[in-house]
């Protein structure tokens, strides 16, 4: 053994990575595969823009976002409570791991150890805070950062706006300037972002980001911090792809941490109160607004919360009399924000309107007039995708299916009361956009009939196992709306001949249909003066 | 000592930028160019250390590039992309010699370093890789396959896992010991 572990294998490494990066791609094949991957996407996006029914792929990625998120509240709901139970008890002392100086007074503690855990779990759900660029939170045993942190380097300026660290994440929004044309490369100016950052902790251990969202404005999503920590620093190796020769390559932003204060009026502090000694931050708190919209197809939008700030503002909203199949769509639901003195807000780019555990969407605007006192808030139209259970079509494609044949189905699929009607199926033979390949395009026609007239079935989607089993190489289709009644769909898979078709009998299962929901929804509410 | 030390110039992409790009890509096609300048040179280094061929490995590679940029809709953004990205390449290559599209006989080629013409090269060089491309000529092809995702593709061990389907540690053991036996036997040529 102990010749065995003696060897040591840095050289040979070093060799075989010398070895093998050797080898090259030259300039021109580099330079002609960057035009043809040019021109394939250009015709991929001339191609999705001329679809009715655009957002089909965008409903898959929708219905995976879906399932994550279930699973997500699944999670959540099954640990959460928990957590924030073990919070308490940890403030309390007699919890896992508190820290001596995190510990409340003891006449603090007798009084709380009065309140029934329930209550203590209902004040903590109830506290909600916001961090701008992020979203809504609840701030529970939370800390964040009081003021901004800057570095400038080459003319350009990474600025930490804010840091949210709570008992399952932590966020640091930031913002990048000054990046010019010339400094960014080949990346456009706008696609750049911070890279390969971790967070220090003061002990010197770094922990990595689980994601970034956004650009030139974003934040990262960090694993939860220790519970006594107060400092911590975003180091960074580059910004994304910016040579260093460009601009310098290590940024290195010391963040102060402070606890997150319960606002007026919340009893929580009796529990979760910080050490005296704490540096303390205050998050912009949201304002109860809790106004419905007008109902149309018995679907409403609720105005829940509205948070006001210098740089945004944020509405907490919910839907009502929607399924729980139902998952919000994109763009459609930013609708448009105006006020009393004939100004509109658009949508921030980024805006997080993610579904938040508790089935809330948070949406952003940019911030409104001072001297507004009064806003309303439009949507023109909903858009979801609607999962279906137990629907599918069976085809039947005999012992040797050819291109050109034609499969007549007259199978109907009902979708949310809506009767979607299968016509037929036809085999194409397709040219792929990869080099020597060759598809046999599955083509699948079918007509919806309207039967409620602001509901409309915008498209039809297979389930992915149809994706996996049938080894489809690409795959587009189109849907009704414009209010034409029937509307047309059209679903084509696209096969590399190179994998058999299918024989006999083959199910096609149908994972959802994209629902549209002509509105207008309407609310209205005023803005108080102190706000 | 540990046993695990191995190299750390081995250059992965850091997972976060991984998503983010295939995140703008999938909001906009366009921006397909800047993941696939993140990787081609890695996937062709990978794919051209199969094939030894260099027309082959610069047809596989584009193949490659072009299956993903139609396929990026299809791609879990939960996973890991470079795994998926390098399993498709695997694929390629293995479609490819299943297809008999090997331009030279494979035993004639394998493992033979580039011959990229270039007439400054070290003689040193030349002779360490003629004796390492001997010795890898030697090793079964799985464990072949492991350096190639490794030194060529510059995949993590949790990345290799996915692409050959084997754990992270599994994987991690399997390269560390063929490290081994490759530094004792060059070890022992030179002494």
């Amino acid at each position: 053994m102990g010749k065995d572990t003696a060897v040591n294998t840095e050289r040979i490494e070093m060799d075989l990575e010398k070895f093998y990066q050797a080898n090259e791609p030259s300039g021109e094949f580099l330079e002609g595969l960057d035009s043809r991957l040019t021109r394939a996407c250009a015709e991929m996006k001339n191609r999705s823009s001329k679809q009715v029914g655009r957002p089909r792929r965008r409903h898959w990625t929708a219905a995976t976002a879906a399932a994550t998120l279930l699973a997500a509240i699944v999670m959540i709901g099954a640990v959460g409570p928990r957590q924030v139970l073990a919070e308490v008890q940890s403030w309390l002392g007699y919890g896992p791991a508190a820290p001596d100086s995190a510990r409340p007074p003891a006449a603090q503690t007798q009084s709380v150890v009065a309140a029934t855990v329930a209550q203590v779990l209902a004040q903590v759900q109830n506290w909600l805070g916001y961090v701008p660029g992020y979203g809504f939170v609840e701030p529970d045993a939370a800390r964040a950062m009081a003021e901004p942190v800057s570095q400038t380097q080459d003319g350009v300026t990474v600025t930490v706006t804010q840091v949210y660290a709570d008992l399952n994440q932590t966020i640091v929004v930031l913002t990048i300037d000054g990046i010019s044309a010339t400094s960014a490369g080949d990346t456009p100016p706008e696609n750049v972002w911070v890279t390969d950052a971790r967070l220090i902790l003061p002990d010197g251990s770094a922990i990595a980001p689980e994601s970034y969202q956004g650009f030139l404005e974003g934040y990262f999503t960090f694993p939860a911090l220790p519970q006594d920590v107060l400092q911590v620093t975003l180091a960074a190796s580059r910004l994304y792809s910016i040579p260093e020769a460009r601009v310098a390559g290590e940024w290195r932003l010391d963040l102060p941490l402070g606890y997150v204060a319960a606002p007026p009026g919340i009893t929580l502090p009796d529990v979760v109160q910080p050490p005296a000694d704490s540096p303390t931050v205050v998050l912009p708190q949201p304002t109860p607004v809790d106004i419905a919209s007008n109902e149309v197809h018995e679907i409403s939008l609720r105005v829940l919360d509205v948070v006001y700030t210098e740089t945004e503002t944020a509405l907490r909203i919910q839907f009502e009399g929607v399924s729980a199949a139902w998952w919000a769509g994109g763009g459609p639901m930013g609708g448009i924000l105006e006020d009393d003195l004939g100004n509109s807000y658009p949508i921030r780019e980024g805006s997080n309107t993610a579904l938040a555990p508790d089935g809330t969407y948070a949406l952003t605007f940019e911030p409104v007039s001072p001297d507004a006192r009064r806003l309303t808030w439009t949507v023109p139209s909903l858009h979801f995708f609607a999962s279906l259970e137990d629907a599918s079509i069976v085809v039947d494609f005999g012992d040797n299916p050819q291109p050109g044949e034609i499969f007549p189905l007259d199978q109907t699929v009902m979708a949310w009361e809506v009767p979607v009607h299968f016509l037929r199926m036809s085999i194409r033979n397709d040219v792929s956009h990869t080099p020597g390949m060759a598809l046999n395009t599955l083509v699948f026609e079918g007509d919806i009939a309207f039967t409620q007239d602001e509901l409309q079935v915008q498209d039809v989607q297979f389930s992915p196992e149809v994706y996996d089993a049938l080894d489809v190489h690409a795959g587009g289709g189109s849907g009704g709306g414009g209010g034409e009644v029937p509307a047309q769909f059209r679903i084509e898979l696209g096969i590399p001949q190179s994998t058999p078709l299918p024989t006999g009998q083959f199910e096609f299962p149908i994972a959802g249909v994209g629902l549209w929901l002509e509105g207008p929804y309407t609310v209205s509410w005023d803005i108080t003066p102190s706000e | 000592m540990d046993g695990f030390a191995l190299a750390k110039t081995i250059r992965t992409t850091d997972q976060t930028d991984a998503a983010q790009l295939v995140r703008q890509a999938r909001a906009d096609p366009a921006n397909f160019t800047l993941l696939y300048k993140e990787y081609v040179t890695r996937v062709y280094r990978y794919v051209y250390a199969r094939v030894r061929n260099r027309e082959e490995a610069e047809d596989l590679t584009a193949q490659v590039f072009l299956d993903v940029l139609r396929g990026l809709d299809r791609f879990n953004g939960n996973r890991n992309f470079a795994a998926w990205l390098f399993t498709i390449a695997r694929n390629k290559v293995v479609d490819s010699r299943r297809k008999g599209k090997a331009v030279l006989p494979l035993d004639a080629v394998l493992e033979a370093p580039a011959d990229d013409g270039d007439p400054h090269r070290a003689a040193a060089d030349t002779e360490t890789f003629d004796r390492l491309g001997a010795l890898l000529r030697d090793l079964p092809p799985d464990k072949r396959e492991l350096l190639q995702l490794r030194f060529a593709g510059g995949l993590s061990f949790a990345e290799i896992g996915k692409v050959v389907g084997r754990s992270e540690a599994a994987v991690k053991m399997a390269v560390h010991r063929v490290l081994h036996q490759l530094q004792e036997k060059m070890e022992a040529d030179h002494g």
